[in-house]
This record gives C-alpha cells, sequence and structure tokens, in this order.
C-alpha cells in the first residue's frame, strides 16, 4: 500500500509528532482493513464457484463395482442357467438344469430354500434353455419344446418390530406347448397371463411365431384365441441370434453375414418384415432389447458392440432401422449383453469373460471388469446396483455397482446426440419425462445459445439507445435539464425484474402480437423522420434568434417528430397488414417465409430486458463521459472544433473504457437475467435465430427445473453444471471488460 | 300442496346452483355408497404442508377450506408446481403430502426408499379424463392419438410417420386449411406433461415448439387467446373459451368424449387416477392429521368438492381400497 506518508521533519513540536503518529496507524489500519474486505470478496467469490463446482463434479466420476465376499459358495444340484439376486442384495438364487430356482442368502452364503417350477407337460424334462426379456423374468425352454414364463418377485415387507423383511414368491405367468413338427434350434414366449407370443427359430432358417389371446366376454366365459404364422421368406444369411421385444410385438434377427432383419408382429395379422440393415461384416453373436424396447444392442462374433433405433424417417417414408451409438468394441466375440431396468445403461459378457457397462445415450464406457477365467449367465438386479455372473471355479459372483450418472459425458452434454426414435442426431435438451424408461436429454447447448440469443436482441436494443442518449445527456443538454433526466433514467433500474416480466408477458406480448406491423413500421419510421427533421433543422439553426434558445432543447422538438411518426405508423400499419399481407402478419410470416410467429418472442424479450440493462448502461457511460477532464474539450473546442467533432473525437475516445465497461456490466446482467426471460419467453430450448421465437435460458432452466430435482440426482447436478457456466461466462465478460478497460486507460491516458 | 310448491321450489334452485357451479356436472353425482364423513370427536390441529401437482392444485385448496370448517387448528398450505416437485419434498420432509398427477417413476420411489427406509404410499383422491382442447371456434371435433402424437411429438411414434403442422392436414378447410397450429404444453415438472408424454406420444418426445407454461390454467389462457392453437390439460382447468376434443385410441376406432362414463368404461383414451403420496411407516399411523384429511377427502363430502372443481369422483369401490392402505 503506497500510504507511507513522508518522514516527519525534526524539530516539530510533540503534539503534532503524536498526530502524525496517530495518522499514521490509522492509516495501517485501513488499509489493512480494506486487503482484508478485498481478499474476503475473492475468497467467497471463489468459494461459492467451489461449492457449485463440487456439487456438479460426481458428474464425471465412472461406475465402481465392488466384489461381495461370499463365505460359502452356493453350489445348486445340477449344471446352472440363470442367476439373480433382489434389489437389496440379501438375496440371491440360481435357477438350475432342473427347473428349480435356490434362494441363498447373500450375506452368509447359506441355502435359504429352493422353488422348483412346474413343467407345463409330462414330458417336459429337463430345461433346455433359458431366456431372460427382463430382471427377475424367465422364458424357459424344455426339453420336449414347451415352454414357461416365469418371475421371481421380491416384496419387500415390515413385521411387527418395523425390521425389513423380504418375501419371495415364484410367479408362473403362462405356459404354452411345443410348436408342431420338429423341435427348434430356440424358442421365446413374451407376455403375461392373457396373451402370450411364441417365436420359434426352426432348422430351416424360418419363424414360427403363435399368439394365443384369452378374452373374457360379459358373462364371465373366457375363450383362447390362437393364432400360428410362419416366416419362411429367403433372409440375408443364417440366423445366429434372435430377440422379442417385451410385449411379443417385435421379432429382430441377426445372421451370419452381419444383417439385423425386424419384423413386426400384430395380433391377428401375419407378420411384416418392416427393414433390414447391415451391421457389420462379422456374424451377430448377441441381441437384446434397451429399457423401453425402442433400440436393440447387437454384439457380433469380432467383439463389435453398437445399437440401433427405429427412427422416424422423412413423412411419407417408411420407419427404419439405424445405427443410433456405437460403443467401446470387446477384444473377443460378444456373448450376451444384458440390459439395465434403470436406465439405458448396458451390461455386455465377452468371449474371454470380460464384464463391460457401456451407456447407449453417451456411448459412455463406464466399467470393464478384467476376465479372470471362463464367465456365463450375466446379470444385473431389479435396482441395477449389483452385477452377477457364474463361473465354474468361483461359482456365484456379485458385485455392488455404484452408477449414478451414467447418461452425462461431456458428448452428451454438448455435442449431437442420436436420441433413440429422433430422425437424425441433434442438440435436444427434454430433462425428464415422467416415467421410468425415459431417454434424458441433457444438451447444454439450447440453454447456452439461448442465453445469447436473449442477451444479443437486448444489447441490440439497449446499447445504442443507452449509449447515444449518454453522449446527449453528458455533451449536448443543458444541465438543468440533465439534473432531471438522469434520475429518471436511474429510476428505471429500481423496476423489480418481476414486475416487468409479468408487463412484458401479459400486457406487452398481447399487445405485440396484435400490432406488429404497427411496432415494425414504427421502428422504422421514428428514425427516418428524426434524421429528416434534423437535416429541416440545421437549416432552422442558421437564424440566430434560434440557435441561441434551440441549444441544449433540440430534443423538446423531436418529441413532436416522434409523436408523428407513432401516429403514421398506427395509421398505416393496420392498413398494411390488410392489403398487403392478407390481414393477419403470423398468418402471412408463416405461408411466406414458413417461419412461425410466436406471442412470446425475442422482440417482447429486447423490449423487456434491454428496459432492465439501459439504466446501467447509461448510468455508467453518461460519468464516463462526464469524467472527460474540461481541459480536452475546452482546448479542442478552442481550437476551432464544432461540438460534435469535440464529443465524437475527444471526448468519446477518452471516455471509451467507461462506455465499455459499462456495456459489459449490462451484458452480464442480460445474461444472468432470470425472471424477465422466465416470464415472457416460452422456455422453447430451440436453435433458432428467429426474432420471432422464443428461446430458453440457463437461469430461466434453473428456476423452472430445480424444483422437480430430487437432491443428488442427475438432474441436479447439471442444474449444478448449468450454474457453473452462468458464473463461467459472467466471469469471462468481467474480465474482459476489465483487461479492455486497462488497456483503452493505457492508450487514451495520456491524452 | 304448499309442500309440493316449495319441493318444487328446492328442486328448482337446486337445479339452477347445480347449473352455475359445476360445469359439466349435469348428471354427474357422487357414487350414494360413499360414507359420509365422521369428524374424529378428540379434534386434531397442527399444520399440513402439500407440495406437488398443479392440476390437483384447486382442489387441495377447496378441500382444504371444507376441512379447515370442520377443523378450525388445522392449517393446510397448498403449493402446486408441478408433479415433479412432490417426490423431492417428501424425500426432504419438506411436506407430509404429496400430490402427483401420475404415479412416482422407480427412481423416484428409491430415491425415497434410500432416504426413509420404506416405499411411498400412494391414495388414489379423484379421477381426470387429461383433456386436449383448442379454441372454442375451432370447428375440429375429435381426434385420434396418431393425430395427436403428429401434432405434439418429434418422434410419433404413434404410427402416421410424420409431422402435423397445419389444421388443413387435420381434415379442416377454408381458412383454417393453411393455418400453423399453435401448440402450448407444460414444463416438465408435470405429471400432466408426463402422462402425456407416455399416453399420447407413446413415450416419444415433444416438439421443442411446444410453449412450455408454468401451470394448467396458462395453458387454458394461451389456447384461448390463440384461434390456432391446441394444448392440454386436467379436465378441471377446462373453461367455456376452450373446446376438449373427443379421442380415439386408434385411427379406426370411435372418438369418446371426455365424459365419466368414458372414463370410467375405459373407452377415453387419456383417463387417469389423482394421487396423493404419502410417507407412511410400515405398522405405523399416518401422522393424525394427514390421515383425517385424507379420510375426509375419501368421504362423501370429500369426493362432492371433487365435481365442484370440475373433476370425476371415485366409486365407493375404489375409495374402500385407498382406505384400506391407510390402515
Amino acid at each position: 500500500m503506497a500510504l507511507t506518508t513522508p518522514p516527519a521533519p525534526a524539530g516539530l513540536i510533540p503534539e503534532n509528532r503524536a498526530r502524525i503518529r496517530r495518522v499514521r496507524r490509522v492509516d495501517r489500519l485501513a488499509a489493512w482493513l480494506i486487503t482484508a474486505g478485498g481478499l474476503m470478496v475473492i475468497v467467497s467469490v471463489l468459494g461459492i464457484l467451489i461449492l457449485i463446482a463440487g456439487v456438479a463434479a460426481p458428474l464425471f466420476k465412472p461406475a465402481r463395482a465392488e466384489r461381495l465376499e461370499l463365505p460359502a459358495a452356493p453350489a445348486p444340484a445340477a449344471e446352472p442357467l440363470a442367476v439373480g439376486a433382489d434389489e437389496y442384495l440379501e438375496n440371491g438364487y440360481v435357477l438350475d438344469r432342473r427347473g428349480v430356482f435356490s434362494f441363498y442368502g447373500l450375506e452368509r452364503g447359506e441355502l435359504l430354500g429352493e422353488e422348483p417350477l412346474t413343467p407345463p407337460t409330462a414330458t417336459a424334462g429337463e430345461v433346455r434353455q433359458v431366456d431372460t426379456p427382463a430382471v427377475n423374468l424367465f422364458s424357459i425352454e424344455w426339453e420336449d419344446g414347451s415352454l414357461t414364463l416365469a418371475r421371481v418377485r421380491f416384496a419387500p415387507g415390515y413385521d411387527a418390530a418395523g425390521e425389513r423383511t423380504i418375501e419371495r414368491e415364484l410367479e408362473n405367468l403362462g405356459s404354452m406347448p411345443a410348436p408342431a413338427g420338429a423341435r427348434p434350434r430356440r424358442s421365446l414366449l413374451r407376455g403375461d397371463a392373457g396373451n402370450l407370443t411364441r417365436v420359434s427359430l426352426l432348422e430351416g432358417n424360418a419363424f414360427a411365431v403363435t399368439r394365443q389371446a384369452t378374452s373374457t366376454d360379459l358373462f364371465g366365459e373366457s375363450s383362447t384365441a390362437v393364432h400360428e404364422h410362419r416366416i419362411e421368406e429367403a433372409l440375408p444369411g443364417r440366423v445366429t441370434a434372435f430377440t422379442v421385444d417385451q410385449d411379443g410385438e417385435m421379432l429382430l434377427a441377426g445372421t451370419d453375414t452381419g444383417h439385423l432383419v425386424r419384423w413386426e408382429l400384430r395380433e391377428g395379422e401375419a407378420p411384416r418384415r418392416l427393414d433390414q440393415a447391415r451391421v457389420g461384416e462379422a456374424a451377430i453373436s448377441a441381441l437384446a432389447m434397451v429399457l423401453g424396447d425402442v433400440s436393440v444392442a447387437v454384439g457380433d462374433e469380432a467383439g463389435g458392440y453398437s445399437t440401433w433405433s427405429d427412427i422416424a424417417a422423412q413423412a411419407g417414408q417408411p420407419r427404419r432401422l439405424a445405427r443410433t451409438h456405437t460403443l467401446r468394441p470387446h477384444p473377443s466375440a460378444i456373448r450376451a449383453i444384458v440390459p439395465s431396468p434403470r436406465d439405458k445403461s448396458l451390461l455386455s459378457l465377452g468371449a474371454d469373460g470380460a464384464l463391460h457397462l457401456d451407456h447407449m445415450t453417451s456411448e459412455r464406457h463406464l466399467l470393464a471388469m478384467a476376465a479372470t477365467e471362463e464367465r456365463k449367465l450375466p446379470a444385473l438386479n431389479s435396482r441395477a446396483n449389483a452385477i452377477l455372473s457364474w463361473s465354474a471355479g468361483e461359482g456365484l459372483s456379485v458385485w455392488s455397482l455404484s452408477n449414478p450418472h451414467p447418461e452425462v459425458s461431456l458428448k452428451s452434454l454438448f455435442g449431437r446426440v442420436w436420441y433413440e426414435s429422433y430422425a437424425e442426431p441433434d442438440f435436444v435438451w427434454q430433462s425428464s419425462g415422467g416415467t421410468g424408461d425415459f431417454e434424458p436429454k441433457l444438451s447444454l447447448v439450447p440453454l447456452i445459445f439461448g442465453t445469447l440469443k436473449g442477451t444479443f436482441y437486448a444489447m441490440l436494443l439497449a446499447l445504442p439507445l443507452a449509449v447515444l442518449g449518454a453522449v446527449y445527456t453528458s455533451q449536448f443538454m443543458r444541465p438543468g435539464l440533465r439534473r432531471w433526466v438522469k434520475p429518471a433514467v436511474e429510476i428505471m433500474a429500481a423496476v423489480p425484474s418481476v414486475v416487468i416480466g409479468f408487463l412484458a408477458a401479459l400486457w406487452l406480448a398481447p399487445l405485440v402480437d396484435g400490432w406488429f406491423t404497427t411496432l415494425a413500421l414504427g421502428l422504422a419510421l421514428i428514425p427516418t423522420m428524426l434524421l429528416l427533421a434534423m437535416l429541416g433543422w440545421q437549416r432552422l439553426e442558421e437564424i440566430p434568434a434560434v440557435r441561441r434558445h434551440g441549444r441544449g432543447h433540440e430534443f423538446l422538438l423531436l418529441a413532436p417528430v416522434v409523436g408523428a411518426a407513432c401516429l403514421l405508423a398506427l395509421w398505416a400499419g393496420p392498413a398494411l397488414e390488410l392489403h398487403l399481407m392478407g390481414g393477419s402478419f403470423s398468418q402471412w410470416l408463416y405461408e411466406t417465409f414458413n417461419e412461425r410467429y410466436d406471442q412470446r418472442n425475442s422482440i417482447i424479450i429486447a423490449f423487456a430486458l434491454g428496459f432492465a440493462v439501459i439504466p446501467i448502461i447509461f448510468t455508467i457511460s453518461d460519468d464516463a463521459l462526464s469524467n472527460v477532464p474540461r481541459h480536452l474539450t475546452a482546448a479542442s473546442l478552442a481550437l476551432g472544433a464544432s461540438r460534435w467533432q469535440t464529443a465524437w473525437r475527444v471526448v468519446l475516445p477518452s471516455a471509451s473504457p467507461g462506455i465499455f465497461a459499462g456495456a459489459m456490466i449490462g451484458f452480464g446482467r442480460a445474461v444472468g437475467e432470470t425472471m424477465i426471460v422466465l416470464m415472457a419467453t416460452g422456455n422453447t430450448p430451440i436453435l433458432d435465430w428467429s426474432p420471432f421465437n422464443g428461446m430458453r435460458t440457463l437461469s430461466a432452466n434453473i428456476a423452472v427445473e430445480i424444483p422437480e430435482a430430487p437432491v443428488a440426482s442427475t438432474l441436479y447436478r447439471v442444474l449444478f453444471l448449468t450454474a457453473v457456466i452462468l458464473f463461467l461466462m459472467t466471469f469471462f465478460a468481467n474480465t474482459v471488460a476489465e483487461v479492455v478497460r486497462q488497456r483503452l486507460r493505457k492508450k487514451y491516458g495520456q491524452l | 300442496m304448499k309442500m309440493i310448491r316449495s319441493l318444487a321450489l328446492l328442486a328448482l334452485a337446486g337445479a339452477t346452483l347445480a347449473g352455475t357451479a359445476a360445469r359439466a356436472a349435469e348428471a354427474l353425482q357422487v357414487d350414494p355408497e360413499l360414507s359420509a364423513y365422521k369428524k374424529n370427536e378428540a379434534g386434531v390441529s397442527g399444520t399440513l404442508n402439500s407440495i406437488g401437482s398443479d392440476t390437483l392444485n384447486e382442489l387441495m385448496t377447496l378441500w382444504n377450506e371444507d376441512f379447515h370448517k370442520l377443523y378450525e387448528g388445522v392449517q393446510v398450505q397448498v403449493e402446486g408446481k408441478g408433479s415433479g416437485t412432490a417426490p423431492p419434498a417428501l424425500i426432504e420432509g419438506t411436506a407430509q403430502l404429496g400430490p402427483m398427477s401420475r404415479p412416482m417413476t422407480p427412481d423416484e420411489i428409491q430415491k425415497f426408499e434410500d432416504r426413509h427406509g420404506y416405499r411411498p404410499t400412494a391414495i388414489a383422491v379423484a379421477l381426470d379424463a387429461l383433456a386436449v382442447f383448442t379454441h372454442k371456434d375451432n370447428p375440429i371435433q375429435s381426434l385420434t392419438l396418431p393425430q395427436v402424437d403428429a401434432i405434439f411429438s418429434r418422434t410419433y411414434r404413434g404410427g402416421l410417420g410424420g409431422s402435423i403442422a397445419t389444421w388443413g392436414e387435420l381434415g379442416l378447410g377454408g381458412a383454417w386449411a393453411s393455418r400453423p397450429i399453435s401448440l402450448f404444453g407444460r414444463n416438465s415438472a408435470s405429471g400432466t406433461y408426463g402422462f402425456f408424454k407416455e399416453k399420447a406420444l407413446y413415450k416419444g418426445d415433444f416438439k421443442e415448439t411446444v410453449k412450455e407454461q408454468p401451470g394448467s390454467s396458462s395453458v387454458v389462457n394461451g389456447v384461448s387467446q390463440d384461434v390456432t392453437a391446441i394444448g392440454y390439460s386436467g379436465i378441471g382447468y377446462v373453461t367455456a373459451s376452450v373446446k376438449p376434443l373427443a379421442l380415439a385410441k386408434m385411427a379406426d376406432d370411435e372418438a369418446y368424449a371426455p365424459s365419466y362414463e368414458n372414463v370410467l368404461s375405459q373407452k377415453y383414451p387419456l383417463a387417469r387416477a389423482l394421487l396423493i403420496y404419502v410417507a407412511k411407516a410400515p405398522g405405523q399411523r399416518l401422522d393424525p392429521v394427514a390421515e383425517e384429511f385424507l379420510k375426509y377427502v375419501l368421504s362423501k363430502e370429500g369426493q362432492q368438492v371433487v365435481v365442484k372443481a370440475g373433476y370425476l369422483p371415485m366409486t365407493a369401490a375404489m375409495v374402500k381400497k385407498q382406505l384400506e392402505q391407510l390402515n
């Protein structure tokens, strides 16, 4: 601190010396206080940044899996065919070849009980193959080709002491006999008690599809209708894998030539082949429907791994399958894919025994568990907080899984993502859907774009008005008037933004909607007529009397010109709309330019947000312009420069650092403004510069969505991430403002 | 004679009252088998906080008024910003009642259970027909769900395969043929948004041009001010300035109006139950104020309020099932 006072000259009287000491002491104290205060500000701002960044940081943490040690390895009496566990990781189970579910305690590994399945026929024999359409749901094919659909249910209950208990139940959802003819290569069963669909892959590369629908009539009599169809068309290669969605309405088959073929199965109709796609060179070895039954995950013999979605093509064209995501390949063939029941994550098992966890939307490779030995039967539990598998050496292995934010990656936040059913990759913000199988769309690009769009239109209106207004009041207006005008503009800043937003949404928006042509005409007419009036004024100024009294009062003369322009626009606007636009501007806009006119649009935002920003820019600019040293203007005027030349060449450059700082502070205010944009825009997250539609800004988005975001959920953390971005944006704007201001000051400071 | 005349007068007065008070309630009567509310003689007092659905907002407020008349010492504070706000409030314990117009997602249930150690209890309190409506001057009468999907969604999972952008594409002629459809909807916190997305968009996504409104009344307001608009909300918010449309499940099906009969027979495709979620620990009774409130809501009086608010009352059989959950 440069607060050192020169040493007191010798010979001063003692009272003075004491006083100087006291002054020095106070100075030092003040210096410390100011330094401490400044440091406090920096520390607390940094603290806020660290706090919000800390909440957002776990988004990018990888998934973690921790192996549960089972003291006694479960050992079922026959070869295991499927494994599973409850959501609390208390009970595990193994389905073996005998058709018996053995339940084990995962704490100690003890056998809790055995539940045998009842085979549908007497000749069923042992279990031949098992398919798991969903967690804890099994389509079981017996040796004679008959099928059983069974579900393991874990119902949490509470005993008298309030302790949680888990009831196990084996539920038989339905069964169907073997299809006629030779035993198929593999059969799958889907549906529920009333409606069952059996799809069998036959030896001759054909499918047999059987639907069994049970309906109950008004008198309680139930009747069963069975429809059987065969798919015997030519296929591109031999079928090596196939799957059917949960409702039994879609059949997907992969072939040894790397083709994916799709059929639609509708009740009472023959299967309809929808399309086929080429996945790759290698034979397809694993297929699984991703949660929601819209996408299918495909793995092949070479380890290639991708997801395909049914997409909405252009109007008039049929829907088709498209490769929406490519996931990290396995080093060896993919043997099985297990979709997560909670999100779009996928667990996959390679031929080498390695387990991978990937997320479809974000394409994040979340977890890889190296192969220790030959594993099989990968599974997840119903909460997707455990991974299970079986190996000959280790028996049942269970890992507890923590995978809180798999859907977030830098690409899903800032890049184009191809979402399920979308025609093409896109930037989309649609954060929640009210159902569990919803695919969150968390692109921040539309929000950042919306913030910049709103700010741009607001600054477009506010910057020229505020700066030119400040130039006029500080340089040309009579000081007496200036004493009134400046506080009046500053009072604008005192209007709460919620009031501005309210007025903009409920009063201005419908008004502009009805009178848009008038407004547009007015915006064009006012400057033109002002210009004309000023040209006329110059003529008038040649008269000395006018000149003497007119100085500093010019704007009083311009007021009627503005009024006249407004009246002209009011008169001509509706006439123009009626005769040139067929009576409706928005209709005309849509028909001529295919551009929608939304009532809550960027023009409304420009006025409302501009209104909030103008006083800030005006005040700072006015101060900067008024503080240009008198001797500069005096010198300029004395050398014969006109007032305009002085203002333009001398005052404006010297004040430019201040004006720039004002503009940047106004920019920061517009970026962070919440209430006005929240109320006066439609909050539509679109990427469109058109002034006739709205936007969704970062700040409004936080206000809209934070109440619905459970603490520590993905949406909650992403909203904090947007807060960090908002912080960085304003920080960046202010830093640039400060740097440029310093530069300009150095440049013009020597004047 | 005198008695007959006064009876007739009474009936007349009743008819006029019903005609002015209830919009679609000409023939709507609550199930006569519903039992009347028995006041808890011991009395209850305290404060209840309710955070959640905007669709249920008006109902909660009306119930609160009547409940306050029964028990002077009870105050219910109602905040309705959207169903999505109910789970966080119940999880954090800032509310005892969480009205929702859609069921909780598995994720929300899990977050609740992580905090409380047990699952939330859902009590159905009223029925609703989610209405799709246009401006009252719009000549259109009915839509199919695949058409609704093509109007509102960008994924077209309903099977029409492309977007519907003008009224002409829905078969309207004349000046309507080239008018673009202006879309109004709710924000994502809304359960109505989630329910509509699941049933009418076949779990697809909304177009980004849907103007997201913070409440159902602003949707109705927006549609009533814009002749080219279409929007959706719970039936209770529908006013005379908008026209609810009949809806058909599939392209060839018959369209059904959002009436009580069509909701009970499940012919109207967007029928749903309105729920109040509570945190009821297993084996324990609910907080006495909350329990009395729910008992009142599920009584004859409570269901008459449902009719008054323009929603659809529950049948005695449904109510019995809900009451069992409380005990």
